[in-house]
């Protein structure tokens, strides 16, 4: 039995470079986009159509991390996009962890930064190429 | 990491337990003319691994919530998400996997029940037949709910039935078809091996014809196989496939027609152990692939 775990443990590291069928396409604010005034939701934009189960988001202070209340409810129903509405944001560094189910019944998550404050010549709304995983 | 391990060992668990009671089932139905000792083991090794299989599919789905919820283990027993995933096509696949795990278990006990008498054990193939049908069917349809081939077309995921059916047929008997090698009767045994060689034939035909299909509408391009990850671990699969259809293939034209001579049963087991070896491997490589590893998308 022990071996057994160890093939599977060395199997699941060698995979974890692989890539799942749900991604988030899309989100404002971007990954690592740096924001002049504090936004009042958060889009996300999937490949296919999901169920947003968790979404979170964190004010990171130096090594630890805040939760920020956001009223979230998970979807009992399948889209493509979502919008979180957000409360009144200080200036300071955000992370948002998301958790989704797509049709082929794998839970995927990923997470992105931005921040708010910062450097606002950095401002841009660009697309996000945030991390996604099983 | 730990709940891609955590689900690749749950779904091993119950990958196991459909071979179990499928590649039991038909093992039982091609053993009919054996003994009573016998019979009674494949209704333990069906019980035992049909129990393993629930377990895994429990576990799966638990494995699932802690996923999502990410704050540890204790996350797994949020039966408010765990409830919000039973809305989905993982909560009615594990409902439906749950359900034929039950079902194989009540049914055996009941034939378990009934060898107390031989005459009994032995006239109730009909029975067996219909917990072969419901499970089997049961197993099918909650795999073709969830995982990469689940998007796919009706017909792909028929012949996902198909090659699910067709695999745990052939693994789940391998146990039974060693232990048969224990008996001193050489020509019972020649003949359910001679029998199931027949058989066999066209399982591993429906296998390899479903698997090749399968393969071809996961990958866009061939060199996929070795561009990527997934392509990589389904290359393994499909080297261990070749090696246990090999090692089948022995078993038919040599060893089998062999068992009369000396050491003959000893051979034909030890590679029939083999075969079990490679059979976990696949087994192992199926639950990874089907776990933590996507198929490039443009499906």
């Amino acid at each position: 039995m022990k071996n057994l775990f160890i093939v599977i443990t060395l199997f699941v590291a060698w995979s974890n470079a692989a890539f799942a069928h749900t991604a988030l396409s899309k989100s404002t604010p971007a990954e690592g986009e740096v924001l002049s005034t504090a936004p009042t939701s958060i889009q996300l934009v999937y490949t296919e159509s999901v169920r947003l189960l968790r979404a979170e988001l964190l004010l990171i202070r130096n090594a630890s991390s805040e939760k920020v209340d956001i009223d979230f409810e998970p979807s009992s129903t399948s889209a493509e996009q979502y919008s979180v509405t957000l409360p009144h944001l200080t200036n300071g560094q955000y992370r948002v962890e998301w958790a989704v189910m797509g049709a082929d019944g794998h839970p995927v998550q990923g997470d992105f930064s931005f921040e708010i404050g910062m450097t606002p010549a950095h401002g841009n709304n660009v697309e996000s190429d945030s991390h996604g995983t099983h | 990491m730990i709940w891609s391990i955590m689900s690749v060992a749950s779904k091993l668990f119950y990958l196991a337990g459909m071979a179990a009671v499928i590649g039991g089932a038909s093992a039982y139905l091609l053993f009919l003319s054996a003994n009573l000792i016998l019979v009674r083991k494949i209704v333990a090794y069906v019980v035992t691994f049909a129990a393993i299989g629930l377990f895994g599919s429990v576990t799966y789905f638990m494995s699932q919530v802690g996923m999502i919820n990410d704050v540890g283990l204790m996350g797994m027993f949020d039966w408010s998400m765990a409830g919000m995933l039973m809305d989905t096509n993982l909560g009615t696949g594990s409902f439906y996997r749950i359900l034929a795990f039950l079902v194989a278990i009540l049914g055996w006990l009941v034939v378990l029940y009934d060898s107390r008498d031989e005459r009994l054990s032995m006239s109730n193939p009909l029975m067996i037949l219909a917990l072969l049908i419901l499970s089997g069917g049961l197993f099918a349809w909650s795999t073709t709910l969830t995982g990469h081939v689940s998007t796919l077309d009706v017909g792909t995921r028929i012949v996902l039935c198909v090659h699910l059916l067709a695999v745990c047929a052939w693994i789940g008997s391998l146990w039974p078809l060693r232990t048969i090698c224990n008996s001193s009767d050489v020509d019972t045994v020649t003949l359910i091996m001679e029998r199931y060689g027949k058989i066999a034939v066209f399982v591993v035909a429906a296998l390899v014809l479903s698997g090749l299909w399968m393969v071809l509408q996961l990958l866009n391009e061939p060199q996929e196989i070795v561009t990527t990850t997934y392509g990589r671990v389904l290359a393994l699969k499909l080297i261990a496939v070749t090696g246990i259809v090999a090692i089948a293939a022995r078993h038919k034209f040599s060893l089998v027609p062999g068992l009369n001579e000396a050491n003959g049963m000893q051979r034909l087991q030890k590679s029939i152990d083999r075969e079990i070896s490679v059979a976990l491997l696949i087994v192992i490589v199926t639950a990874v692939l089907t776990t933590v590893i996507g198929p490039e998308m443009d499906h």
